[in-house]
């Protein structure tokens, strides 16, 4: 059975086909024979017992008259039918009354009885119908009833070759035709089992195809639409789907790829992003901690330059007065000189200290950087520079457009001064400082740069050739009294401390690159200017401006300095007064106006500057005033300017600071 | 039971009549006859309303008181048609025209005066039975005749069939046809 199994579709449908339709032919035959058969033997029956009957009911007249010839002649009909061999009329008694028999018919063994009588009764007929098939013949007896009484008895017997003979031959033609019909069916099976098994084929070789190859884009064709088509269909779809799955798997992986490429750019630039972020914080924090650390020394420069600008008052304003009265070739005038400039330096290295604070005074002053910087370089103290530094050389060329800034000239200038003096000590074997100029707009807030407002910028490099800068010095090189042999020697220590707290006062950012051995390049980003403001007042010439005589109020809560104030203002010629505090001045106002006041800033107690010359604007809106400051914030020097303030002067000032902001101020 | 046995005894005794006719006479021959008689009625149909109308199955014998016993014993308990058969001895004509029996045995002596007794003799439903050599030539329907021995049936159809009687073709078979 399992060999069987094994064998191809093919095989075994044909060899089933063949046995069933062997098996079947075989058994219809049989069937058929059979039946035929019966259906001889039963029509034989029908047929002899009707004749029987018949012939019996016929002969009923000739039994009961005792007509033996119309008897004989009755059973002489018989003859028209083949088959009847012999028929036997009987009379009530079972005596022969009546007989036919065929002519040239011979009766065989059994078919007469020793007297020689053709068809005698049977032992066992007891007058009803019996019937018997014995060989080739047919035999059969019966009552001859008339009103349902027995008048006589009759048989017949019938010769069965014919029919077995039709039989045989019926049953050779069957044969035949089972032979003729089995042989047909072999051939439409093998037509047929080659047509069904094709399809299978197909699949099988389909199937081959896609294992082998892994190729699924082969169809199998369909040629029907039975249960092979259905499977072929099933077959492909399946294809199909695995076709569209694999271009799914593909594309799903592609978009993967495409998906963990971008994530990881994505990351890549998050962490670069990050790293970046880390670096600005860490730049950040560091500058902050830088000006945390600029601020913690400003605030002790700002109260150490505080008092010492009120000690330095009288130290360089006195000699100023006595040196108005004595003539020059008095003994003490040169003395006197040299404290007065003693006192000066002493009072700039204070400014220096108020720089460093960012608690100067600040001017707002439209500044053109061109021009300032090529002033500077034409100034006493750069061409000093230049003679010390014999082979230093400064290139500049000044840009063709305008560099606009409000600041603080003079803080520029120091500025400028110190970071070229630095590059100049830098470079010892000489070499060149180069300074550019570069407009540029920053959209983008820069590492560091806290003050940072979109806009136009200008980038002033100062670029030399020196020994450079140890990387591990350059965040301290900003750090007031820091020095280093690699750093040049300001005169007071403070030079690169005053270059970041102007930057930071001009709200820029400065930033230096430098490599040990090549040089150092500084770079300061300074916002350019969009609006005028009010000039700083230049300091006159050597001869005072005198008054004519107008009113001053000096207001001021150091007696010192209410002195020193008093005896300028009489020495230029004005009418002066002195109060020590905004309310006193205001009082004093009230009762008697004046053409001038000169206020201080920081007065303690009470209202400083501003807010008394606030007053003092609600008693007369015209009134003129100058600011007298060594130490004030720059908002609140620039609100006074903004309320009407005309000129402000720092301390301490001299004479001739004096004269030409109160002559300026009483002019405008 | 009775009648099977009655039956058989009258073809043996049939058989014997047959054979010893020649020894025995009229008499044996008058027993032939009266079975023969009897026997005659299986085969002849006669009208439904002679058959409906009826008690009995009449068969009458006319002029022959003797033959008349013989016949009474033969048909003794029989039926036909489900009516029981009567035996009616007729003396004469008119007697046997009055009552119109389904079967008449006319004596030789009466043949004449029956037919010839009314004009619608011949139309009546009556199967008319004789012995006489002329019998059916006369208008008789069914003669029985001795020839050789032999009982001899002859047969006039045109005599039966204004009678409204039919006669089965089995016994027309065996019967001498005579017009």
């Amino acid at each position: 059975m399992k060999h069987f199994l094994d064998w191809s579709i093919s095989r075994k449908l044909s060899v089933i086909v063949i046995i069933t339709s062997g098996l079947l032919i075989g058994i219809m035959a049989v069937a058929i024979t059979v039946e035929k058969v019966l259906t001889f033997r039963h029509s034989v029956q029908d047929k002899m017992t009707v004749l029987l009957q018949i012939t019996g009911t016929n002969s009923t007249a000739a039994l009961i008259f005792q007509d033996q010839e119309t008897a004989g002649e009755i059973l002489s009909a018989l003859e028209a039918e083949d088959s009847v061999l012999a028929a036997i009329l009987f009379d009530a008694d079972k005596k022969r009354f009546a007989t036919y028999t065929r002519q040239n018919w011979k009766p065989e063994e059994g078919e007469s009885n020793t007297s020689g009588t053709v068809l005698p009764l049977p032992s066992k007929y007891n007058d009803q119908h019996i019937q018997a098939f014995t060989n080739d013949r047919f035999s059969i007896f019966g009552p001859v009833l008339l009103n349902g009484k027995t008048i006589g008895h009759i048989g017949i017997l019938a010769d069965l070759s014919p029919i077995q003979t039709q039989i045989v031959y019926f049953t050779v033609m069957l044969f035949v035709f089972s032979v003729l019909l089995f042989v047909l069916g072999l051939v439409i099976t093998f037509r047929l089992n080659r047509s069904l098994i094709k399809p299978i084929f197909n699949l099988v070789e389909g199937m081959q195809i896609v294992s082998a190859e892994q190729h699924y884009g082969i169809r199998v064709t369909k040629e029907r639409e039975d249960e092979l088509g259905v499977l072929i269909d099933g077959f492909n779809n399946m294809l199909s789907q695995i076709q569209k799955r694999d271009y799914e798997l593909d594309r799903h992986r592609n978009q993967l790829t495409e998906l963990v490429n971008q994530r990881t750019e994505e990351l890549r630039q998050t962490n670069a992003q990050l790293i970046e972020e880390i670096e600005e914080r860490k730049a950040a924090e560091a500058q902050l901690a830088h000006a945390q650390k600029m601020e913690a020394i400003g605030t002790l420069a700002g109260g150490v330059a505080h008092d010492l600008n009120n000690i330095l008052s009288g130290i360089v304003t006195y000699p100023d007065l006595l040196l108005a009265t004595l003539p020059e070739d008095s003994p003490l005038y040169k003395p006197l000189n040299a404290i007065k400039t003693s006192g000066s330096k002493a009072a700039a290295i204070v400014q220096d200290l108020l720089t460093l604070a960012r608690r100067g005074v600040k001017v707002e002053e439209r500044v053109e950087l061109g021009n300032l910087i090529k002033d500077h370089l034409r100034s006493p103290e750069s061409l000093e520079m230049l003679v010390n530094h014999p082979n230093v050389k400064i290139i500049f060329e000044k840009p063709e457009q305008d560099l606009p800034l409000i600041g603080s000239p003079v803080h520029l200038s120091k500025m400028l001064m110190n970071l070229l003096a630095n590059a100049a000590e830098a470079m010892p074997e000489g070499g060149n400082i180069v300074i550019s100029c570069q407009v540029m707009r920053l959209k983008k807030q820069p590492v560091g740069f806290k003050d940072w407002r979109s806009g136009d910028y200008v980038q002033v490099t100062i670029q030399d050739t020196g020994v450079g800068i140890p990387e591990q010095f350059i965040d301290r090189i900003f750090e007031p009294f820091y020095s280093s042999k690699v750093m040049g020697l300001s005169g007071s220590g403070l030079g690169m401390a005053v270059v970041w707290g102007t930057v930071e006062d001009h709200h820029g950012l400065i930033t230096v690159n430098s490599t040990e051995g090549e040089g150092t390049t500084f770079s300061i980003l300074l916002p350019l200017a969009v609006k005028e403001t009010v000039s700083k007042i230049d300091v006159a010439g050597n001869k005072p401006i005198m008054g004519q005589g107008q009113s001053v109020l000096v207001v001021d809560d150091s007696q010192n300095q209410r002195m020193i104030a008093e005896d300028i203002f009489i020495h230029l010629g004005y009418l002066v007064e002195t109060v020590e505090s905004g309310e006193k001045a205001l009082e004093f106002l009230m009762h008697k106006p004046m053409d001038l006041v000169l206020l201080d800033m920081l007065m303690d107690p009470g209202m400083d500057g501003l807010e008394t010359y606030q007053h003092i604007l609600r008693l007369y809106p015209d009134q003129k005033a100058i600011i007298a400051s060594g130490f004030a914030s720059s908002e609140r020097i620039q609100d006074a300017i903004d309320m009407g303030v005309k000129s402000y002067i720092l301390k301490p000032y001299t004479i001739s600071d004096i004269a030409t902001a109160v002559d300026l101020a009483l002019k405008k | 039971m009775r009648r099977l046995l009655l039956f058989s005894s009258f073809l043996v005794m049939l058989l014997h009549t047959s054979v010893s006719l020649n020894v025995h006479g009229a008499t044996e021959e008058e027993h032939v006859k009266a079975v023969f008689l009897y026997n005659l009625i299986h085969f002849v149909s006669w009208p439904q309303e002679t058959m409906n109308n009826r008690n009995t199955f009449t068969i009458g014998v006319l002029g022959d008181v003797y033959f008349s016993e013989i016949v009474e014993e033969a048909v003794k308990g029989e039926k036909k048609g489900g009516l029981p058969i009567q035996m009616v001895y007729f003396e004469d004509v008119e007697s046997a025209l009055r009552m119109q029996p389904h079967l008449l045995f006319i004596s030789e002596n009466y043949v004449l005066q029956w037919f010839t007794s009314n004009p619608g003799v011949n139309s009546l439903p009556i199967l008319t039975v004789g012995d006489s050599k002329q019998f059916c030539q006369q208008g008789g329907m069914v003669n029985l005749l001795n020839i050789h021995n032999r009982i001899q049936i002859e047969i006039n159809p045109d005599a039966v069939e204004p009678a409204g009687i039919s006669i089965s073709s089995k016994l027309l078979s065996l019967a001498k046809l005579v017009k």
